[in-house]
């Protein structure tokens, strides 16, 4: 891997913990001040992000490591692993505060200084959206599935605080206008909106780095640029069999078999095997080629009728 | 023979329930899971219209059942592809279209598109393999 994607990746895992630190410290704080069940839930998102951010802060280094007798084909998987994990954990969060939102409906309680809330969440909801700006920017000029998942992560996040912060506004706005029984709610209605909002990214996102955990071949862009470099070069070979890609974090690996007329030069059939690796390495980055060249059967109609083989 | 003045039958098999064909005279109808075909011999031709997607789901079976006519059938020396009714053109087609292709130059026969929808000629001139299978419209 490129130095600088490292770096990158870097530089979005330490802005990710930096900036969930701070959250955590000024949504605890909110919650002790407010007595919310939608800050409760903010914060239990931001306590996960923090353990999230530490676990990937390793995983990328672990990621970046170069393949080795053990592993042959690299540590990029483990990216998927903790994709999966926040997918999962996040949706235990929003299960378990949902359920809590259910019984504060039930017996509503009243919150204290939504004001505070209030401020506290157009704090938070500008340093997720700052934080997912660039850590976008990092994932973009990296490549990197779990940065990118990471600044899904703080967008939504972000989306999240900015609801619960308008929620605040609102329940303000019910009790200047006397509707007291009625701002008791919005909290919890707050809450449970938060927590539908984020069991279906959060689903998502788990859903697909498991299918990417099970060799999950290319992305069609990619097996379109495989297709366009045999293509480019489809007077050179009989035919190719057996194309198989799969995706490992940030690598992705092409194989396939060609098959060459049998009484090709060595050179000539390694010219071709050549020319579509590299081309296919230019077209897609971070990719392994192997072609493995074969003889054909002469069973084609060339050989049956004595003529000339086209691709000699 | 023009499109139109074949006299035209579908048979739509619901997902699941594999390909079924049905005579009816020079027609030869079958259905796949999202792929609608419907075949027209014409002396040494053979023209497969093709209706739907053709993708990861569909592309299979279009192999199997051109693998068998190009292997098979020694009346048939042109086949000709309709994919005027091809409303999607993914890689699994293209690689499906690029293997016959090869496939026909091994038993000297030939594989012809000749109508298109936009979208497949969009995908065909994009991968760069509209010219191998240059064929006027029929």
């Amino acid at each position: 891997m490129a130095p600088e994607h490292a770096l990158y990746m870097r530089r979005a895992t330490l802005v990710s913990l930096f900036c969930n630190i701070i959250l955590v410290l000024i949504k605890s704080s909110a919650l002790i001040l407010v007595n919310s069940l939608a800050i409760a839930v903010d914060l239990g998102i931001s306590f996960v992000g923090l353990i999230v951010s530490v676990i990937l802060y390793y995983s990328i280094k672990l990621a970046n490591r170069p393949a080795d007798l053990i592993h042959n084909y690299g540590y990029g998987k483990i990216e998927h692993v903790c994709e999966i994990l926040e997918g999962v954990v996040l949706i235990g969060i929003a299960l378990a505060m949902s359920s809590q939102a259910v019984v504060h409906l039930l017996h509503p309680k009243p919150i204290d200084l939504p004001l505070v809330g209030f401020f506290s969440c157009t704090l938070n909801s500008a340093l997720n959206f700052g934080g997912a700006f660039y850590i976008f920017k990092m994932a973009r000029k990296s490549g990197s599935p779990a940065i990118r998942a990471e600044g899904i992560h703080y967008r939504m996040e972000g989306i999240i605080s900015a609801l619960i912060g308008v929620s605040f506004i609102f329940s303000i706005f019910l009790q200047a206008n006397g509707q007291e029984t009625l701002a008791l709610h919005i909290d919890p209605i707050a809450a449970l909106l938060v927590s539908m909002i984020l069991v279906i990214p959060s689903f998502r996102l788990a859903k697909a780095s498991f299918f990417q955990l099970l060799d999950a071949s290319v992305e069609e862009e990619s097996q379109m640029e495989i297709l366009k470099q045999l293509s480019g070069h489809i007077d050179r070979f009989c035919e190719f069999r057996d194309l198989k890609t799969r995706t490992a974090g940030r690598n992705k690996f092409v194989e396939f078999k060609l098959i060459v007329p049998e009484d090709i030069s060595f050179k000539k059939g390694y010219e071709t095997v050549d020319l579509l690796e590299k081309g296919i390495k230019a077209g897609i980055p971070n990719c392994e080629v192997l072609v493995k060249m074969e003889p054909c059967r002469k069973d084609c109609e060339y050989w049956k009728k004595g003529r000339k083989c086209p691709y000699l | 023979m023009s499109r139109q003045q074949i006299p035209m039958e579908e048979i739509l098999v619901p997902a699941g329930q594999g390909i079924k064909t049905r005579n009816a005279g020079q027609m030869r109808v079958e259905s796949g899971r999202k792929m609608k075909i419907r075949e027209h011999r014409e002396g040494k031709d053979l023209t497969l219209f093709l209706k739907g997607n053709l993708d990861e789901a569909s592309s299979p079976g279009i192999e199997k059942k051109l693998d068998l006519i190009l292997m098979k059938d020694t009346d048939i020396k042109n086949i000709h592809l309709d994919l005027s009714d091809v409303r999607y053109l993914a890689s699994a087609g293209i690689r499906t279209l690029i293997i016959l292709y090869k496939k026909a130059i091994k038993k000297d026969k030939k594989i012809l598109i000749g109508n298109m929808s936009g979208a497949a000629r969009e995908v065909l001139e994009m991968v760069g393999i509209l010219s191998l299978f240059a064929g006027a419209g029929r």
